[in-house]
């Protein structure tokens, strides 16, 4: 990290793109599948997979909480708030304990975020309905996060990756001489 | 995806045996919540539907063999019984989620409304019936 406004814009750039990612999701037919609303892939948890490993919990914090009060009041929805902020908040939580065990690679966490995730969001649907009804749907949802949780850190083991090839890998030696 | 570790972010890039940890656990606590969530002893014939909306029971329904077939009218919510099948027929939600999961028959299935906060909940009748009627040994 070079600098605070180097890390500010990149804080930015992810808030957008994890509002991006959540609102393409939404397009996304999944309610054919799985019938219950408020339940998504969760692909935003890619920017918050990344931005835990390479910024550190507090900035990843910052994005998802961002992310979560930008979304609502785009889509001009209150009550989804409470589904983002604690699926959000309950997998970053899990993610940032697990991510510092060496043991376990970029995979393992992101697929404990998205139990996490989706448990999370199970919750928020019981305290929305005051009804349990909803936690039937979590066994299922719990083994569609081994692969939704996959497919996240897939695409962030690539970005990581793809990052190591970049100048961006090259930082701490001062390398300025790409723009990127 | 040549390195497993990232040279720089020091980031763990391929599966480790400990995810397969993680897997597990996730599966463990899939299947524990699912018999724990099994209906137990619900006779095809002893179930109760419970249709409710804000926390709030408006009705309770025994569920039995022979019932006549009839739609009930909650709200704008229109909920069709036939044949020991429940379902939403009609809500005034814009994703039409509820109608869209089609007809539940069995104890512990439920179908949800999430924007009108309404729910369908079928459970093995409970209460004056718990006690046992024949002990078979």
């Amino acid at each position: 990290m070079r600098t605070d406004t180097h890390k500010l814009a990149l804080c930015a750039v992810l808030t957008a793109l994890a509002l991006t990612l959540s609102y393409m999701e939404g397009l996304l037919p999944t309610a054919l599948v799985l019938p219950l609303p408020g339940f998504k892939l969760g692909l935003a948890n890619i920017v918050t997979v990344f931005a835990l490993y390479y910024l550190g919990a507090g900035p990843a914090f910052l994005i998802l909480a961002a992310r979560c009060l930008l979304g609502a009041m785009f889509a001009g929805n209150a009550s989804a708030l409470i589904f983002s902020l604690m699926g959000g908040f309950l997998a970053m939580a899990v993610m940032a304990l697990l991510h510092r065990l060496p043991g376990l690679s970029i995979y393992g966490v992101s697929i404990a975020g998205a139990a996490a995730h989706n448990t999370g969001q199970v919750a928020a649907a019981v305290v929305t309905l005051g009804s349990f009804a909803p936690v039937a749907y979590l066994p299922v949802l719990l083994i569609i996060s081994l692969f939704t949780g996959a497919l996240t850190g897939f695409v962030a083991a690539l970005l990581f990756a793809a990052l190591d090839k970049t100048s961006a890998g090259r930082d701490r030696h001062g390398s300025a001489a790409d723009p990127r | 995806m040549n390195t497993f570790i990232s040279p720089k972010t020091k980031v763990r890039l391929r599966p480790s045996p400990w995810d397969a940890a993680v897997i597990a656990a996730v599966i463990a606590a899939a299947a524990a919540l699912f018999f724990l969530l099994l209906p137990r002893g619900a006779a095809a014939n002893a179930l109760v539907c419970t249709v409710s909306q804000n926390g709030q029971v408006l009705d309770t329904v025994d569920i039995a063999v022979g019932m006549a077939d009839q739609e009930r009218t909650y709200g704008e919510y229109v909920v069709e019984f036939s044949h020991g099948n429940i379902r939403v027929k009609s809500a005034p939600c814009a994703n039409q989620d509820c109608v869209r999961t089609g007809w539940i028959s069995r104890g512990g299935q439920s179908i949800v409304c999430l924007p009108g906060r309404f729910v369908v909940e079928l459970a093995a009748e409970s209460g004056e019936n718990d006690d046992f009627d024949i002990v078979v040994k």
